[in-house]
C-alpha cells in the first residue's frame, strides 16, 4: 500500500517535470542597453536557438542593467534565479580572475589578436569557467580603453600628475595601479561624475563608448589616441541550467553563439567612432603619441604584468596567452 | 535563571558587536581620507570592507529591533480588536512572522553557499565569515518572533509551528543546499522542487490574502514584504535565494554607508544640547519671519538632501532635531512632523543630486540640461512647503521675534560649533577632498569632537548607549529596505514596466491621458522602488513613450522624478513614511494624517510640472 502510494508520486513527478523540461525559459541578464549592438546580437542569439530547438528553448532577456550590475547577474547565476548573463571583465573576473589575462594593459595591440587567442584558447578557458560553475557560450570584445584627463596624458609622468578613477568593483585592478605608485581612488560607476566635478578624480580608463554614454568626457575632455586594453564581453550560462538543455542541441547552440559574435567587432568599431566624433564636436581633445611616448609605458606595463602575473593571473595561462600573441604576430608581420 | 542569564549575554554580544560595527564603520573612511591625502595610499579592499561592515550593522540591527519588539508595523487593525480576539490574532500574526522568518533564514543560508565563489575573500575575510550574518540575523529574529512579548506564553507553540511551514516553504533552497553538498542527487529531488512550484502557484492567493491580513493586524512590515517577496518568486518558479540577494545587494550598493552613518551622527546631535541651541539660533534669525523657521527648515532639509541623493537620509539625520527646533518655537507637533516628513525627499531636482546625473545616464541626455531644467521645478517644490509654513504660521498666530543683534550675536556663538558641520561637510565633499559616505564618518567623528570633547553634553561613557539607540533604527529601516527591493526585483523578473509600457504605446493616442497615467504609473512606482532602482528600471521605457507623445526629454525627466519624489510620501508604503514614523516615534497611522495636507500640496505643484511644460524648459540654451 505504502509502496504503491510512493510509486504513484515518482509518477506524478516524472510527469510535472517532464512538462516543465519540454519547454525552457532562459533568463539572461545584460548591461547592454536595449537595441544596442550587444543587445540585438542576444536578441539574435534568442531567435536561433529557438529555431534550432524547435520552440523548445527560448530566452527572456534582461538588458540595461536591470537584472543588476555584474557581481549581482553572477551571484544570480549562482543561485539560479537568472540562467546566464552576458558580462564584461569585470563579471567575468568574478567567475574567475584568469579571464583577466584577456584584458593585460597594452598587451594586445589589434583586433586580430585577440580573435586568435579567442579562438585557440576557448577549450581552456571554458574548461576553467566550467569549474566554477559556468558554461563560457562565447566572447568578444567592446571596444578598447583609452586614458582620459583633466589635462592630456601623454606618458606614464602626466598620469601620474592625477587621480585615477578606478572601478571600486575591480580590486585586482585598483591594487594593480597602487603598487605602481600611481595615485588611485576606488569609485563606483555612478560616482565618477561626482568625482569628476569635486577634482576628487581626474583621469580614467574606459572605452570611448561608455565616456561618450556616461558625459563623462565632459569633464575630462582630453584622450589619449594608445588604445590601452580590450574590454572583454563574454555570455555565461549557469552549470545547472546549461544541464536542462537537451544534450542534442548543445553543439549548434555554441556554433550559433560565434555567428552573432563576428558582426560585433565592426558594429562596435563603427560606433566607436561615431562616439568619438560626437565627444569631438563636445570639447573633446585627443593627443596623439608619439613612438616614444608609447615606449615609456612599457616598463609600466611590465611591472603592472609582473604584479597580476602569479597572484591574479596563473602563469601557465599567461605564457600560454602570450605564446599566442606572439606567434600571431610573426605570422601576420 | 539560566535562560535569563543567557538572554542576558546574548544581549550584550548584540550590543557590542553592534558599537564596534558602528566604530568601525566611522573609522574605515576616515583612515582612507588620511591615508589618500598625506600617503597617496588606502587600505586595501577598504570600500568593501564598509559595504559589509553595514550588512552587519543592518541585521544586527534588525536582531535587536525584535529584541525591542520594534519592527515597523500598522497597528491601527491590532488596537481596534478586544483583548480575547488580540491574543488569538497576535499568536497567529506571530505564526505567520516565524514561518516568513524560518523561510528567509533558509533561503539565506543557501544564498550564501550557493551565491558566492567560497574560496574567495573580502580583502583578507573569508567571504563566509563576511555574509553569515545574514542567515543568522534573520534566524535571531523568528526565534525571537516566538518568544515575543505579546504572545502568551501558553499560546507560544502556535508561532513555534511556523517553523514546519517555513522549512516546506523553503523545499526550494533546502534542495539546492542538498545540491551543492552532492551534486549528483538524484532527479527526483528536482521533481519535488516541480511540485513546491506547482502547489505555491495555486496555493498564491489564499497566500497573498493572509499576508494582507498580517498587515493590517500589526504584522511587521518587514515580514509581510519579505513573504510576498517569496511568495510571488515561489508561484512564478524563482529562486527563493533572490529575497536575500537582493538585501544583500541594496546593502553593499555604494552610497549606503552613508546611511547609518549620518543617522549617528543625526543621533549624537539630537542627544546634545545643539537642538536647544538651534531653536535660539533659528529664532533669532528666522524669528521675525511668519513662518521663518518652517521656511528655514525646508531649506535646510532642501540643501542635505541634494547632496545625499533623496535616500531619505534626511529624515533620519535631520528629523529629530528639526522637530525639536520647529515645536520649541510653537508650532504644532503634528505640522512639525508632517513638514519634515513631507520635506525628507525635496532638494532632489537641485545639482549635484545623484538620481538626476543618473536619469541624464539612462536618457542619454546632457546631464547639465537636466540640472538647468530642475532649478524652477525644484524652486517650486520648496516653496510650496515653506508657503505651507507660513500659512500655519499666521494661521496660528505664531508669535514674530524682532530681531536683535545682541541675541543674534549670542546665539551664533554659541552654535558656532554645529554650524560648522555642514560648512566642513559641504566644502569637503565638493572641493574634492571626500566621497559622500566618507563625508558621513567625517560627519560622526565632528559631531563627537563638538558634543562630547568641546561642548560636554554627552559624557564619554554615554557615547556608546547614544550610538546603540540609533542601531534599532538603522537596522528596522534598512531590512523593510532591503526586503522591499527584492519585491521590486519580482516586478523586474515579471517584466511587468514593459508590459506596461507596450500597452501604451498601443493603446494611447492622446498626450494628457498618457501624462495622467504616468502620473499614476510613477505614483505607484515611487511607493514600491528606490529611487535608483526606479531610474534604472522603469525610466529606459517611460522615454521611447515620451518621444511619441512629443514631451521634452528634460520636462520628462522632471515629471519622472518629482513623481517619484511624490510617491516616496503616498500612504501606505511610501518610503518617508516608514522613516519618519521610526524617527518620530510615532504609529504610521498618525504619520499618514500628518502628512496629507502637504501630500495635497506637493500633488498640485507635482500636476503643475506636468502640465505646464514650461518651468522646466524655460531656461534650457536654445
Amino acid at each position: 500500500m505504502k509502496k504503491k502510494r510512493v510509486i504513484g508520486l515518482m509518477v506524478l513527478f516524472c510527469i510535472l517535470s517532464a512538462g516543465s523540461l519540454s519547454a525552457l525559459t532562459l533568463k539572461v541578464g545584460s548591461l547592454a542597453p536595449s537595441d544596442s549592438p550587444w543587445d540585438t546580437a542576444l536578441k539574435r542569439l534568442a531567435i536561433l536557438w529557438k529555431d534550432i530547438s524547435g520552440g523548445r528553448v527560448t530566452m527572456k532577456i534582461y538588458p540595461g542593467g536591470i537584472a543588476g550590475d555584474e557581481a549581482d547577474m553572477v551571484r544570480k547565476v549562482r543561485i539560479g534565479q537568472l540562467d546566464g548573463a552576458a558580462l564584461t571583465g569585470t563579471g567575468l573576473n568574478r567567475i574567475t580572475s584568469e579571464l583577466l589575462v584577456l584584458s593585460l594593459p597594452m598587451f594586445y595591440t589589434s583586433y586580430g589578436e585577440l580573435r586568435y587567442i579567442f579562438e585557440n584558447t576557448t577549450e581552456e578557458f571554458s574548461g576553467i569557467v566550467r569549474e566554477k560553475g559556468f558554461e563560457l557560450i562565447t566572447w568578444t570584445t567592446a571596444g578598447w580603453a583609452h586614458f582620459f584627463g583633466k589635462r592630456p596624458v601623454l606618458t606614464p609622468d602626466d598620469l601620474r600628475a592625477q587621480r585615477i578613477a578606478v572601478s571600486a568593483e575591480d580590486e585586482e585592478i585598483l591594487y594593480t595601479w597602487r603598487a605602481m605608485g600611481f595615485d588611485a581612488l576606488p569609485l563606483h560607476t555612478t560616482g565618477l561624475m561626482a568625482g569628476l566635478q569635486s577634482g576628487m578624480a581626474e583621469a580614467f580608463h574606459t572605452p570611448p563608448l561608455i565616456a561618450a554614454i556616461y558625459q563623462w568626457f565632459g569633464l575630462a575632455p582630453y584622450m589619449s589616441s594608445m588604445a590601452m586594453a580590450p574590454l572583454i564581453t563574454g555570455i555565461v550560462i549557469g552549470e545547472r541550467s546549461w544541464r536542462r538543455i537537451p544534450d542534442q542541441f548543445k553543439e549548434e547552440f555554441l556554433e550559433a553563439a560565434q555567428t552573432i559574435t563576428l558582426p560585433l567587432y565592426d558594429e562596435v568599431e563603427k560606433l566607436e567612432i561615431e562616439a568619438i566624433q560626437i565627444m569631438k564636436d563636445n570639447g573633446l581633445t585627443i593627443n596623439h603619441q608619439t613612438e616614444e611616448d608609447i615606449a615609456s609605458w612599457q616598463d609600466v606595463i611590465k611591472q603592472g604584468h609582473d604584479i597580476l602575473v602569479g597572484t591574479s593571473i596563473s602563469p601557465e595561462v599567461y605564457e600560454k596567452v602570450k605564446a599566442l600573441r606572439d606567434e600571431y604576430r610573426r605570422t601576420h608581420e | 535563571m539560566s535562560s535569563t542569564k543567557a538572554s542576558s549575554i546574548l544581549r550584550k554580544t548584540e550590543n557590542t558587536f553592534s558599537f564596534i560595527s558602528l566604530i568601525l564603520l566611522t573609522l574605515f573612511p576616515l583612515i582612507e581620507i588620511v591615508m589618500r591625502k598625506f600617503f597617496n595610499n588606502g587600505i586595501p579592499g577598504s570600500s568593501a570592507y564598509i559595504q559589509h561592515i553595514v550588512v552587519w550593522v543592518t541585521f544586527l540591527g534588525g536582531l535587536i529591533t525584535s529584541r525591542e519588539d520594534g519592527h515597523l508595523a500598522l497597528t491601527a487593525g491590532y488596537e481596534a480588536l478586544h483583548s480575547r480576539a488580540k491574543r488569538i490574532v497576535s499568536a497567529t500574526i506571530h505564526f505567520v512572522a516565524v514561518a516568513v522568518g524560518t523561510t528567509l533564514s533558509i533561503s539565506a543560508l543557501a544564498f550564501i553557499l550557493l551565491g558566492f565563489d567560497l574560496q574567495s575573500r573580502i580583502g583578507i575575510v573569508p567571504v563566509l565569515a563576511a555574509v553569515f550574518i545574514i542567515p543568522i540575523g534573520y534566524f535571531g529574529m523568528t526565534v525571537r518572533f516566538i518568544f515575543a512579548k505579546s504572545v502568551e506564553k501558553t499560546d507560544r507553540w502556535i508561532p513555534a509551528l511556523g517553523i514546519l511551514l517555513g522549512i516546506f516553504i523553503a523545499i526550494n533552497p533546502i534542495i539546492n543546499i542538498l545540491f551543492m553538498i552532492f551534486p549528483d542527487i538524484p532527479g527526483f529531488f528536482f521533481s519535488i522542487s516541480d511540485v513546491a512550484f506547482t502547489l505555491s502557484h495555486s496555493l498564491r492567493w489564499p497566500a497573498f490574502f493572509v499576508l494582507i491580513l498580517t498587515a493590517i493586524f500589526g504584522g511587521p512590515l518587514f515580514v509581510v514584504l519579505g513573504g510576498l517577496g517569496t511568495m510571488l518568486f515561489a508561484q512564478s518558479g524563482g529562486s527563493l535565494e533572490v529575497i536575500p540577494n537582493e538585501a544583500y545587494s541594496m546593502l553593499i550598493s555604494p552610497s549606503i554607508p552613508a546611511i547609518p552613518l549620518f543617522t549617528l551622527a543625526g543621533f549624537i546631535l539630537s542627544e546634545s544640547k545643539a537642538g536647544e541651541r538651534l531653536v535660539k539660533l533659528f529664532r533669532a534669525f528666522f524669528g521675525m519671519l511668519p513662518g521663518g523657521l518652517s521656511i528655514a527648515t525646508v531649506i535646510v532639509c532642501a540643501f542635505f538632501t541634494t547632496f545625499t541623493g533623496a535616500s531619505g537620509v534626511t529624515i533620519l539625520a535631520l528629523g529629530a532635531l528639526l522637530s525639536f527646533v520647529l515645536i520649541k518655537s510653537g508650532e504644532r507637533k503634528q505640522f512639525s512632523h508632517g513638514l519634515l516628513t513631507a520635506s525628507g525627499s525635496i532638494g532632489l531636482l537641485f545639482p549635484p543630486s545623484l538620481p538626476i546625473i543618473l536619469y541624464g545616464v539612462v536618457a542619454q541626455y546632457n546631464i547639465k540640461h537636466m540640472f538647468i531644467g530642475g532649478v524652477i521645478p525644484g524652486i517650486i517644490m520648496v516653496l510650496a512647503l515653506a508657503g505651507m509654513g507660513v500659512y500655519s504660521a499666521v494661521k496660528n498666530n505664531i508669535k514674530r521675534i524682532p530681531f536683535s543683534i545682541k541675541e543674534a550675536a549670542g546665539a551664533l556663538k554659541a552654535s558656532l560649533g554645529e554650524l560648522l558641520l555642514p560648512i566642513i561637510i559641504i566644502l569637503g565633499y565638493f572641493l574634492g577632498i571626500m566621497t559622500l559616505v566618507e563625508a558621513g564618518a567625517v560627519a560622526v567623528f565632528y559631531v563627537i569632537i563638538i558634543e562630547v570633547i568641546i561642548n560636554r553634553d554627552i559624557k564619554w561613557r554615554d557615547l556608546p548607549r547614544v550610538a546603540l539607540k540609533s542601531v534599532p533604527i538603522i537596522g528596522g529601516v534598512l531590512i523593510i529596505l532591503t526586503v522591499a527591493r527584492g519585491l521590486s526585483y519580482f516586478i523586474v523578473d515579471a517584466e511587468v514596466p514593459v508590459t506596461m509600457s507596450e500597452w501604451v504605446a498601443a493603446h494611447i493616442n492622446s498626450k494628457y491621458v498618457f501624462l495622467i497615467l504616468l502620473n499614476l504609473a510613477l505614483l505607484v512606482t515611487g511607493c514600491l522602488m528606490d529611487i535608483f532602482s526606479a531610474i534604472t528600471v522603469v525610466a529606459p521605457l517611460i522615454i521611447p513613450l515620451g518621444e511619441i507623445f512629443g514631451i521634452h526629454p528634460v520636462h520628462l525627466g522632471i515629471i519622472f522624478l518629482a513623481n517619484l519624489e511624490l510617491g516616496y510620501l503616498t500612504p501606505p508604503v511610501g518610503l518617508n513614511l516608514f522613516l519618519a514614523s521610526y524617527r518620530f516615534e510615532e504609529p504610521l497611522a498618525k504619520v499618514y494624517k500628518n502628512v496629507v495636507p502637504f501630500l495635497l500640496v506637493l500633488l498640485a505643484a507635482v500636476l503643475l510640472l506636468t502640465y505646464v511644460p514650461w518651468f522646466s524648459t524655460a531656461l534650457l540654451p536654445r
